[in-house]
């Protein structure tokens, strides 16, 4: 909503000071996001004044549980997981207005009786209050949900008002194109796109948010923002743990599911897409699925192929040691599910034909990071020819999106002294360093943004699609071949020698972050 | 006219921490004091962690005493280990008839430890003395000092007269905005001599932050129409303490229903809402909404407490509602004047 179309009473606040009356009810309430993140979040919502006065929480799963004994593990979790301690005070004000309902998720009874407590809190409230549902579940059951809430009319409710209802979904959006097309099928069917929001929460870390700003408030970068001045991009997401107890859930997995396919490509398609023509959400997402489906598709020939997959075996990892992926509980044997993927992907548009972009994620790498590295060409070596005297390296601008929130641009220099000799220096900038730590986490902002209405840190559905499109015929053809191409990687190391020899092909090498 | 050490009669100047050096050092010496080395193996020298988003300029006038320019200084400090910047403190001398010898200075830095290593965060200061012989040459003076491209903030504190201020104009002319606090000063932000009038944010306002939320989104839920319809004053009961919030209030609630006003008639002049205040040391702070045809209004603030009680019949539609409320802290209500505001 613009400044200009909102109330009097609001003009002057920041839009995120304007959410109106709100009944949250969180779906998968006694599971580990909820308790990790979600009420946290709330929480911390809550000490910024941000939660409109008019708010309540409602928890819903299958276990029955009493209204008294939730306050009280979202009251702990807050104390374990919030990152600002918990003030009595502050969650008072919330604990009062926290409820829980039990019942399936097919039980159209247990949504209708849902429902009727939304009615009944709101008549307390004594105005019209928007309903937000967060699919916080496993995936299996959103479908069910989805079309419950159509069922009982939850889904409906103001739809033709600001107070309409959101209905929040998390990750994974569907297992490959099919379901999250069929997924997509059933929203539609239920809810109007505006409605919903699907999460990447990647999406509302402070710095991903920043990649726009830099790219689009800075007039130094644009003109270099293509092929005649960008050599390669580099996108890293590593983590350094490996899949602990949830080696069941990884197995159905992987990396490419588990991170590429959502987290890499929205870091891909901000990177890369073209300027939006305004900030508005849809402004952005158009931009967004133009480029998705610009991408080529991948070349699977194995003399020729666009990716590596591999699995991570016994190592060390920061110096103690460690096990391999196919020793993990829960793992199987003979497991063909990828803890590693490398992709090499060609964008056939006027600004980044011939530049390859070069996605990798794994598990039980050095260190948990995400990058992305904007690698540009070398200047003509008429002056500083590459040699012993010249220590020339390409100039780089790397986003460090975690940890060490901040960006780095990576210049030559003179050594100081009598004879020119060069030598490559950084200049950093640190988000912790200058505008302090303590910033909100992702989810905060994302819980704000869908009580408001702003689409634009969500994915939208043919994004989804458009980025399915791309990973789907991977999948089957890695299915297809069992373990063939299957490579492994020292746990410890940055990933298998494949996927080095993915960047030689044009004499690039991996950036070591 | 008496020859006088900018440090005479500048007890302000004299309270302030900082080590006191040459000014024509003062840069060099201040880079060598981040040059320190890390403290022990392993750990990252203070300089890493230097930073500066923006300069800060804390103007104190003769009205300053010597106690809150102390706090003041304190408070900017802390403000700056959220937000860094580098601040510069300018202490006039006291004595308004010497002729000045310079300008003196002293520097200070101080680092923030913060939970863990990510945390720390390093501030830096310039603190400035001077007589009123030597304010022409301020702000040439001082330009070395600042941060070159970084926006910079100009607090003026408790000059008697606005007119005093005039005597400044260059520094309202080049920083990004001027923040006054109206609970400590004599004057309206109004009633500067600025060029650009918007550049000007008082404190007092930004503190009624969470105050201003529950009201707008309390009224939001009436039409513009029936909040304004019948509207014939409104009535304004503080206790002392909390004066120049109301104040702030009550002008942001005159300029809200000017903006009703007009949105229901675009083609007539939004008329003026009239508006009373009165002090009374036992009261809550209270808005009060006449009108002259049965709708009500009241918006009780409790600050002490940290509710709000609001309650309304407005178009024949009863509203009543309890929010939390509280006056925005020193950091976020300069946070809130210098960037969000």
């Amino acid at each position: 909503m613009s400044q200009d179309s909102r109330h009097p009473f609001l003009k002057g606040l920041s839009k995120h000071r304007g959410a109106q009356p709100t009944i949250i009810t969180i779906f998968g309430a006694s599971g580990d996001l909820c308790a990790r993140k979600l009420v946290p979040a709330i929480y911390n919502l809550a000490v910024d004044n941000l939660l409109p006065p008019e708010f309540s929480l409602i928890g819903y799963g299958r276990k029955p549980i009493p209204d008294e004994e939730f306050r009280k593990l979202a009251h702990d979790s807050i104390k374990e997981f919030s990152r600002r301690s918990l003030n009595e005070e502050i969650w008072k004000r919330i604990e009062d207005n926290t409820y829980y309902c039990s019942g399936g998720y097919d039980e159209i009874d247990a949504f209708k009786a849902l429902e009727a407590k939304i009615e009944s809190i709101e008549k307390v409230m004594g105005c019209e209050a928007q309903s937000v549902i967060y699919l916080s579940t496993p995936p299996s059951v959103f479908e069910p949900i989805i079309v419950n809430l159509g069922a009982s009319g939850l889904a409906t409710r103001y739809q033709d008002s600001d107070s309409h209802t959101k209905v929040v979904i998390e990750k994974p959006f569907g297992k490959d194109l099919e379901s999250a097309r069929h997924l997509n099928k059933v929203i539609q069917g239920v809810l109007q796109e505006r409605q919903v929001y699907r999460i990447d929460h990647y999406l509302g870390k402070e710095t991903v948010q920043d990649l726009l700003v830099q790219r689009f408030a800075n007039s130094i970068f644009e003109p270099l923002w293509n092929r005649r001045y960008v050599d390669n991009v580099q996108i890293t997401v590593s983590e350094s743990l490996g899949v602990g107890t949830r080696g069941g859930y990884y197995e159905q997995s992987g990396a490419t599911r588990d991170m590429i396919q959502n987290h890499t490509m929205q870091l891909l398609a901000l990177t890369a897409m073209e300027p939006p023509v305004s900030l508005d959400p849809e402004a952005i997402r158009d931009e967004k699925v133009k480029l998705l489906k610009a991408i080529k598709p991948l070349n699977l020939d194995y003399a020729h192929s666009d990716v590596v997959r591999a699995q991570y075996k016994e190592g060390l990892v920061d110096g103690a040691k460690v096990q391999g992926y196919r020793q993990e509980e829960g793992v199987s044997a003979d497991s063909e599910t990828e803890t590693y993927a490398a992709l090499r992907l060609n964008i056939s548009n006027w600004r980044w034909e011939g530049v390859p972009f070069y996605l990798r994620s794994g598990k039980r790498m050095p260190r948990r990071v995400t990058e992305i590295s904007i690698q540009f060409k070398r200047p003509p070596s008429t002056l500083f020819s590459e040699n012993e005297m010249f220590n020339l390296a390409a100039n780089s601008l790397v986003f460090q999106i975690q940890p060490d929130e901040g960006s780095t641009v990576l210049l030559n220099a003179k050594i100081p002294g009598l004879q020119t000799r060069t030598q490559p220096v950084k200049m950093h900038f640190k988000y912790s360093a200058t505008f302090g730590s303590n910033t909100p986490e992702a989810y905060e902002r994302l819980v704000l943004d869908a009580m408001l209405g702003d689409g634009t840190l969500f994915i939208r559905g043919d994004e989804t699609e458009a980025s399915w499109n791309l990973i789907t015929p991977l999948h089957d053809f890695w299915a297809s071949e069992g373990r063939r191409g299957m490579e492994n990687y020292v746990s410890g190391s940055w990933g298998p020698l494949a996927a080095d020899r993915l960047l030689w092909d044009n004499t690039h090498e991996w950036r070591k972050p | 006219m008496v020859e006088c050490l900018a440090t005479e009669h500048n007890e302000i100047y004299r309270a302030l921490p900082g080590l006191e050096v040459p000014v024509g050092e003062a840069l060099l010496s201040l880079s060598n004091m981040w040059d320190a080395p890390a403290s022990s193996e392993g750990s990252r020298a203070p300089s890493e962690f230097r930073a500066s988003r923006m300069n800060f300029i804390l103007h104190f006038g003769f009205e300053a005493s010597t106690e809150e320019s102390e706090e003041l200084f304190q408070s900017v400090i802390s403000f700056s280990q959220r937000y860094p910047c580098r601040i510069i403190a300018l202490c006039p001398s006291r004595d308004k008839n010497a002729t000045g010898q310079g300008i003196v200075c002293k520097i200070f830095s101080e680092c923030y430890i913060g939970e863990g290593q990510g945390d720390m965060s390093c501030c830096e200061a310039i603190v400035f003395g001077y007589t009123l012989k030597e304010k022409q040459y301020l702000e040439d003076q001082i330009s070395i000092f600042l941060e070159s491209d970084l926006p910079t903030y100009y607090w003026p504190y408790r000059f008697d007269s606005p007119e005093n201020l005039s005597d400044y104009q260059s520094f309202f002319k080049n920083v990004n905005r001027v923040v006054i606090d109206t609970a400590s000063e004599t004057y309206q932000p109004h009633m500067l001599d600025i060029a650009e009038p918007s550049k000007v944010y008082d404190l007092a306002f930004a503190r009624t932050l969470s105050a201003r939320q529950s009201i707008g989104q309390f009224f939001s839920v009436f039409s513009a129409e029936d909040i304004v319809n019948g509207l014939n004053r409104i009535e304004i009961v503080t206790s002392a303490d909390h004066e120049a919030e109301m104040v702030a209030l009550s002008n942001w609630i005159q300029s809200v229903l000017g903006d009703c006003g007009n949105s229901v008639d675009k083609t007539k002049p939004a008329e003026s809402i009239s508006c009373g205040l009165s002090v009374d040391p036992q009261s809550v702070p209270t808005l009060r909404f006449s009108y002259g045809n049965g709708s009500s209004a009241e918006c009780m603030l409790d600050f002490k407490s940290g509710v709000a009680h609001l309650r309304a019949n407005i178009g024949g539609d009863d509203h009543a509602m309890n929010a939390a409320i509280h006056l925005l802290n020193p950091d976020d209500a300069l946070a809130e004047s210098l960037f969000f505001g």
